[in-house]
């Protein structure tokens, strides 16, 4: 009885997916996709190339260029096509581009400095000086081996591959979302770097957190341990596995996937 | 009657009560300048908008047969830039203060003489007064020419060889009368061989508002003669109030291994027309007019700017960004002219506008025109909105759409205004525009 009640707690939803349909340009992208996140849980979403991965992400993440044509996600329990961009954003719903933008003449620091600080005023909490923003930024930064140079330049403008993806993980930290989306993070990393991203993710993990991790490669999945594994083939979750799964498609590719569409793992 | 014709008939009246009240100045030789001045505006006329370089910019809105020569004296100034220490000179609707000016500059040597006076000077006259009896009338001088008629009130200042003046001269441009007025601003300055100085010209609104409810132009002109190696850098910033129009011309003569760099900044006034004409006489000359403007609401804005290469080795870059809204308008028309034996010129040109409404409009014409064989030159216009990429990032980090693009549109001017050296009018110019912090 007590055992079971722990268990509906834990199984609380986060963000749930509902026969998702989206298109881009007249293109039908995601074909009727469910998944549902709960508290805690750490969900890998791995897939071919244009299987409709960053797709997905964006659209959680609000990006308007995609259309949604059928289909409901809710997210803490609201409609989250109601939220607006930002919105999203103040209730903890963070991505982390597979392509971060490049900024010219906006300061990364104080990019960062503000919206460090519209999360704390949408929290009730009080602003941060310069001074405490500092330190708390450079904290965050040292722990992902990051050159502070980096908060004297504008926003991602000719940073390097591996100092996008880590601009990106530090946001990541900054703000502490509920729901954190990984888009292919991963890609671009040499191993220190994958180690020290991923050292990053597992810090905050906790039961009240959930992670979207898309990837191509089971190596992330090495260090950031998931709970499912699904894998995405047109628009579709085709398979839903445990870490195990990752390593079968490691061995055996994406080919026997296409050949038997929706194999219960 | 033409509109034309209505405006130099009242221009007449005007300028023949001005003689009346000259008394004993009437045979001097500014008077006789002015005379002829008017003389030969009457007979160029204002240009229309079918002049290739009026197309944008329509002098009748500029110019009103009920103007008359502003007059009021004021006793509020314009405020000063925060951090900024500079001599200051106080020019009041188109006179220059003489009493309140500057001590400091005085004790290096540097006198601000009046124009009446600098007619008889010799250094004015070696170099400016050969300068203007060489160039013709044209219709498209006639705002040069409407200003030497109306104008007794400039002033010319001579820097000395070497001399390397330690802080910036700061002029202080106001036109403040209740009734519908023009002013007419006027300077020249020769920077001798060596010279280093740092100019600002800050057309601002003083603090009482109730002087400039009225329709009012200001026609501003200033002249600026570089010897070799001879240093400017020169800083415009512009913010009148809405009701006032702005005719403004640089003329900048460069002599050999000069150089010459301007930041112009337009934030305020109606209709603002902005000249900027280079003169590149000698060899091995460095020259760089950079701009940023935000055109709101009804405010027009069209640029001007002409570099002439006549000689060889010289380099000049252009760099021109704005941002427009609402039902505003801009225009940017670049002239870059290379003489036959101005080879080895560099000249590039950039003009970059975002659009941000679908009533604004912008119009760009980069104009190369070269006659050398061997120069790199390169010119480019590009018309946008702001990047859709980049407002979904910013936002998808909480911050809301306004904050969004109001970080956008900084970083487009910050293309332009973080080169700018001068931190305290940096700082100053990006929170007057509304893009500071
Ligand atoms: N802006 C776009 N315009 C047109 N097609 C797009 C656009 N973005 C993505 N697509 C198409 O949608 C499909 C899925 O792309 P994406 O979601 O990026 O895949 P993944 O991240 O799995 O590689 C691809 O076929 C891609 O070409
Ligand atoms: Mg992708």
């Amino acid at each position: 009885m007590t055992n079971n009640l722990i268990k509906i707690k834990e199984m609380k939803p986060l963000l749930q997916i509902s026969d998702l349909h989206v298109s881009i340009a007249g293109n039908s992208i995601l074909n009727g996709l469910n998944l549902t996140v709960n508290q805690g849980e750490v969900h890998a979403i791995m897939g071919p190339n244009g299987s409709g991965k960053s797709t997905l992400a964006n659209v959680i993440a609000g990006r308007e260029e995609y259309k949604i044509e059928s289909g409901s996600i809710q997210y803490k329990g609201r409609d989250l096509f109601s939220m607006e961009v930002d919105e999203r954003s103040l209730e903890g719903i963070f991505l982390a581009f597979q392509y971060p933008v490049e900024i010219p003449g906006v300061s990364n620091s104080n990019f960062l400095k503000s919206t460090i600080n519209v999360h704390r005023v949408h929290r009730g909490l009080s602003e941060l000086n310069a001074l405490e923003m500092l330190k708390y930024v450079r904290s965050k930064m040292s722990s992902l081996e990051m050159d502070p140079d980096l908060l004297k330049r504008s926003l991602n403008d000719g940073f390097s591959g591996g100092e996008k993806k880590r601009n990106e993980i530090l946001q990541m930290l900054l703000l502490e979302p509920s729901l954190a989306i990984l888009d292919e993070t991963d890609s671009g990393l040499d191993i220190d770097a994958l180690r020290i991203v991923a050292d990053g993710v597992n810090q905050l993990r906790s039961t009240d957190r959930s992670f979207i991790v898309v990837t191509h490669y089971q190596r992330l999945l090495a260090y950031i341990v998931p709970d499912f594994v699904h894998v995405l083939s047109n628009g579709k979750i085709v398979a839903t596995g445990d870490k195990s799964l990752a390593l079968k498609l490691e061995e055996e590719g994406y080919d026997w996937i296409k050949e038997s569409p929706a194999v219960p793992a | 009657m033409s509109e034309q014709e209505n405006i130099v008939d009242h221009l007449s009246i005007l300028f023949r009560n001005a003689e009346a009240g000259l008394n004993g100045m009437s045979g001097s030789a500014m008077h006789q300048f002015q005379r002829k001045s008017f003389e030969a505006l009457k007979s160029v006329q204002f240009p229309d908008k079918k002049h290739e370089d009026w197309r944008y910019t329509s002098v009748q809105k500029l110019i009103s047969p009920k103007f008359k020569l502003a007059e009021y004296q004021p006793t509020s100034t314009v405020p000063s830039v925060p951090g900024l220490d500079s001599y200051v000179i106080h020019v009041i609707n188109g006179k220059v203060m003489l009493a309140s000016i500057d001590p400091r500059l005085a004790e290096q040597g540097l006198r601000i003489i009046p124009l009446y006076e600098a007619f008889e000077n010799s250094s004015w006259k070696e170099v400016f007064g050969e300068f203007l009896s060489s160039s013709a009338p044209s219709a498209n001088r006639a705002f040069e020419l409407l200003n030497f008629s109306f104008n007794s009130n400039g002033f010319f200042l001579s820097i000395p060889k070497n001399t390397k003046i330690d802080l910036p001269i700061e002029i202080r441009i106001v036109h403040d009368d209740p009734e519908i007025s023009f002013s007419h601003p006027l300077f020249f300055i020769r920077c001798g061989i060596g010279s280093q100085v740092e100019l600002i010209e800050r057309f601002e609104n003083n603090s009482q508002p109730k002087n400039h409810t009225s329709e009012a132009l200001i026609n501003s002109l200033g002249y600026l003669y570089l010897e070799n190696n001879a240093v400017v850098r020169h800083i415009k910033w512009q913010e009148l109030p809405s009701t006032q129009n702005l005719v403004y011309k640089l003329f900048v003569t460069q002599q050999r291994d000069s150089r010459f760099e301007t930041f112009a900044f337009d934030n305020g006034g109606l209709l603002t027309r902005n000249n900027v004409e280079i003169e590149l006489e000698a060899q091995h000359t460095y020259t760089s007019l950079q701009g940023g403007f935000i055109a709101t609401g009804q405010q027009s804005m069209d640029h001007q700017t002409r570099i002439n290469h006549k000689a060889p080795h010289c380099e000049s870059h252009e760099l021109y960004k704005g941002i427009i809204d609402d039902q505003a308008s801009a225009a940017f028309n670049g002239k870059v002219l290379v003489h036959k034996d101005a080879q080895k010129t560099n000249a590039f040109q950039q003009n970059d506008t975002l659009v941000l409404s679908k009533f604004a409009l912008m119009n760009s014409k980069p104009q190369l025109e070269i006659f050398a064989d061997d120069v790199k030159c390169s010119h480019g216009a590009t018309i946008g909105q702001l990047d859709e990429k980049a407002l979904f990032y910013l936002m998808s980090r909480g911050l809301p759409a306004g904050k969004a693009k109001h970080m956008l549109k900084k970083a487009f001017i910050a293309e332009v205004l973080d080169r700018m050296p001068n931190e305290s009018m940096r700082n100053y110019i990006s929170s007057q525009m509304g893009i500071g912090e």
